[in-house]
This record gives structure tokens, C-alpha cells and sequence, in this order.
């Protein structure tokens, strides 16, 4: 049972992981940092640890996706992202394939 | 000052990503770990369990590195692996370092019995083409265990074989270079200690300075006092400058651009002052000079009397010099650039790497 549990947990985490781009692109539409969207998506029950989010928006970043603002008038500087132009049309397209997919698996796992 | 936790962790992140994206990922991940800090605030922790329990749930370092990308195999031999090797590298070049010394010098005992060498020059020279075939055989080795051990990891490393990374402890955190890398007062009492050695033997007593010889119940300084004279000034300002860069030693930590030129500073004069000292051509004291030749029927050990005729034009005014000071000054020298290059490197390290 519990290499069942093991298992299922690790098939989970690879179904999520191939989630989490367009789940980060969507959040981003307003200027958000890091942490807050660790919280945010806490709170909508889509959970991503920090060390997997702040990775991740500066790689969305470097492919041009996002964009990004240091705001330095607090006391600790913070690093604000936000869809570029780019990156919303990735996104829009990301998001009809990913409609597409569930309408397919459904019908296959369904049969 | 930020938790010396925290930045070790992120300098344990960010050293491994190129250099350019250091300084922006270092904030980032500051930002982090501060939010995940101030979320745990209201749970009762004290500071030091709040920072561990925050870095603990980010995880191994390395894992952090890996997931900011980039962290290719474009060096050598990078980590994992390059922390183990470092350390196996030591152990080999002491291990063959050690046994090759012991089993030379063993060697070199048992030779031609001591008493059979007759004058000092003999014993000297002796000495030298002992001290330098144990240099050469022991870099020789040394050489290829060093490239044997090199070789073996830059393979491990490039085919990727695993390391165990996954123990991951806060405590083995690597220190940031330089951090709080100031001097002890043990250093400061040891510069005291020469300074003040220095200042009786040369500058107060050169009359006196470094009783050499012994002959008919009385000592000759090997040095000649007149110059010892001529050069004062100068062995203050070297005396002076050495104290001073022990005091910025102890104030200033390594990456301090007041410490580097601190270092340059007291370096470079201490070859100026060499220079101009053993460089003089009434260096070595004649009361010496002739004590040695009317007693023991021995010259002083020059330059020349080591070189080929043609080298001794081609190394002029330096030809005349005594052999041991010329040493001495070679490795002088050669300590004060090492010196220099040595802190001038971690303290562009230091500068790239802290935030």
C-alpha cells in the first residue's frame, strides 16, 4: 500500500508539474511577486512551493513570457512580474490546448 | 546585518549560477526567505528556529541552483563534486607530499657520512642540490597526483555520476569568502613582535643587527652597518606601512577595497625596501668579509661565483651580490606578489559574490 501511495504521489506531482506554467502565466495578468502568488494559489487550492515558484517566474522571464519590475521603496526590494505581450498570447494558446486535452482525455478514459 | 544563516544559504544557491545573475537571484531569494520569515512570525519560534525551520522547507541548496537553471557542466568539474574533490585533493597532495619528503630525506641521512664533506662550502652546496632534488621530486609527484585525482573527478562530474546530495544539514552551509574574515589579535601581536625586532636589530642597533661570525671572542654582524644607515628612512616607512596594514588586517574583512590596498602597500614596499637593501653593493659588512676569509679562508658566496661567465654580464651589478640575500630576496619577492594576487582575488570574489 504504501509503494501504491509513493506511486500515486509521484504520477500526481508529474500531472501538476505540467500545469504549473499556465497556472503562473494566468496569475500574472496584474504585477505580482513571488510570495504573493505562493499564497494566492495556496489559497485557491493549487498549492506550489516557494522554491518552485520564484524559479520559475525568472525562467517564464528569460523566455519573454513575463515581464519584471524591481519595487524598491519598501524596505525590503521586491521583484514584481507581469504577463508581457508575448506571453499572453502564450498563454491564451496554452490555455484552448489544455481545454482541448481534457475534452480528448475525457472521451478516451471514458470509452 | 542580515542572519549570517540566511546569506551563507543563498551564497550556497547563487555561487553556483553564473556570475551575472548572482547579484539579481541573491535579492530574490532574499525576498523569499524574508516573506516565508514573516509568515511564520506569529508562531511563537525564537529567530535562529524560525530561520532554520524557513531554510530547512527550501531545501538543499543545490536543489534550489539546479531549479534557477543554467547550472550546466561548462567547468570542469563543478558541484556536487567539486566539494568532495577538494577535499580528496588535499588528503593525496599531503599523503604524497608526506611520504615522498620522509623517504628522501631517509635517504639522503644514510648517504655519504656529513663529517666526510670538508669546508662549508662543500656542506652548502651539498645542502642546496639536496634541498632542490627533494623540491623537484616531491613537485613531480605531487603534479601527478594532483592531474591522476583531477582527471578522475572532471570524469565523474562529466558523466554525471550521482553524489550522495541528498543529507542536507544548515550547519554545512559554506562560509561566504571573507565574511568576517578579519585578523585575530594573534596576528597583530605577531606584526608587534617583528616590528619591534626589526626596529632594535636594524634601525636602533645597526652596529649590532645580525651577529654572524665568531672570532677571536668577538661577533661579526654580517650586515654592514653604514648601509643599515643610508637605509633608514626607507626601513621605517617599511616598518610602518607593515604595522599598518596589520591594523586594517584586524578592522577591515577580506574584499575590503581599504584591505587590498592595504596588502598592495606594505607588499610592495617590503620589495622596494629589499630591493634597495640587499641590492647595495656594500651590503654584506667588510669587517665580516675579512673576518671570514682571514679565519676560515672562505669568500663570501657570490652570485657570480654560481653563473656562467655570460650570465654574470647579463645580470650586472646583481652578479657581485651575496648568494643567500639573493635568495632571500627571490623568495621575498616572490611571497609579496603571491600576496598581493592572493587578496586581489578574493576580494573580487568577495565583491561578485556578497550582495
Amino acid at each position: 500500500m504504501e509503494e501504491f501511495d509513493s506511486n500515486f504521489e509521484n504520477v500526481s506531482i508529474e500531472l501538476k508539474r505540467g500545469l504549473t506554467n499556465l497556472v503562473v502565466l494566468s496569475q500574472c495578468k496584474q504585477p505580482t511577486y513571488g510570495y504573493e502568488l505562493v499564497k494566492s494559489l495556496d489559497e485557491k487550492g493549487f498549492p506550489l512551493d516557494a522554491n518552485t515558484v520564484y524559479p520559475l517566474l525568472r525562467r517564464l522571464e528569460k523566455q519573454g513570457l513575463l515581464r519584471s519590475d524591481w519595487d524598491v521603496s519598501t524596505e525590503k526590494p521586491r521583484k514584481y512580474y507581469q504577463i508581457s505581450a508575448v506571453g499572453e498570447n502564450f498563454f491564451e494558446r496554452l490555455k484552448v490546448q489544455w481545454y482541448e486535452t481534457i475534452e480528448i482525455v475525457k472521451n478516451v478514459i471514458e470509452e | 546585518m542580515k542572519n549570517n544563516l540566511v546569506e551563507r544559504y543563498i551564497y550556497a544557491v547563487v555561487r553556483r549560477l553564473p556570475e551575472k545573475e548572482r547579484k539579481d537571484v541573491s535579492l530574490e531569494i532574499d525576498e523569499m526567505i524574508s516573506s516565508m520569515l514573516a509568515e511564520r512570525a506569529g508562531l511563537g519560534e525564537g529567530e535562529e528556529e524560525r530561520v532554520r525551520a524557513v531554510l530547512t522547507e527550501l531545501g538543499n541548496p543545490e536543489d534550489l541552483a539546479r531549479s534557477y537553471g543554467n547550472v550546466g557542466r561548462s567547468c570542469l568539474i563543478g558541484e556536487p563534486h567539486f566539494s568532495l574533490y577538494k577535499r580528496v585533493l588535499k588528503i593525496v597532495l599531503i599523503a604524497v607530499g608526506g611520504a615522498l619528503t620522509f623517504a628522501l630525506l631517509m635517504e639522503w641521512l644514510s648517504g655519504k657520512p656529513w663529517s666526510m664533506y670538508y669546508d662549508l662550502g662543500d656542506i652548502i652546496s651539498m645542502t642546496i642540490k639536496g634541498i632542490v632534488h627533494l623540491a623537484s621530486t616531491v613537485i613531480d609527484g605531487m603534479v601527478g597526483a594532483f592531474t591522476a585525482v583531477t582527471i578522475t573527478f572532471a570524469l565523474l562530474y562529466h558523466q554525471g555520476v550521482k553524489m550522495d546530495t541528498e543529507k542536507f544539514s544548515l550547519d554545512d552551509l559554506p562560509e561566504i569568502p571573507g565574511y568576517e574574515k578579519r585578523s585575530g589579535i594573534g596576528e597583530l601581536i605577531g606584526s608587534l613582535v617583528f616590528v619591534s625586532i626589526f626596529t632594535v636589530l636594524f634601525v636602533i642597533l645597526p652596529q649590532i643587527n645580525l651577529p654572524f661570525l665568531f672570532v677571536n671572542s668577538r661577533w661579526y654582524s654580517y650586515f654592514n652597518p653604514e648601509v643599515l644607515v643610508s637605509v633608514r628612512s626607507l626601513l621605517i616607512v617599511f616598518l610602518v606601512v607593515n604595522l599598518l596594514e596589520a591594523v586594517v588586517k584586524m578592522v577591515q574583512p577580506i574584499g575590503s577595497v581599504m584591505r587590498f590596498l592595504a596588502t598592495l602597500l606594505a607588499n610592495v614596499t617590503t620589495i622596494v625596501t629589499s630591493l634597495v637593501w640587499f641590492g647595495n653593493p656594500l651590503v654584506v659588512n667588510p669587517e665580516y668579509v675579512t673576518a671570514l676569509k682571514g679565519t676560515l679562508g672562505l669568500n663570501v658566496w657570490r652570485v657570480s661565483d654560481l653563473v656562467s661567465e655570460g650570465m654574470t654580464g647579463l645580470i650586472g651589478k646583481w652578479a657581485m651580490q651575496p648568494m643567500p640575500l639573493m635568495i632571500a630576496l627571490l623568495i621575498i619577492i616572490i611571497i609579496s606578489i603571491v600576496e598581493i594576487v592572493k587578496i586581489g582575488v578574493k576580494t573580487l570574489r568577495v565583491r561578485k559574490t556578497t550582495v
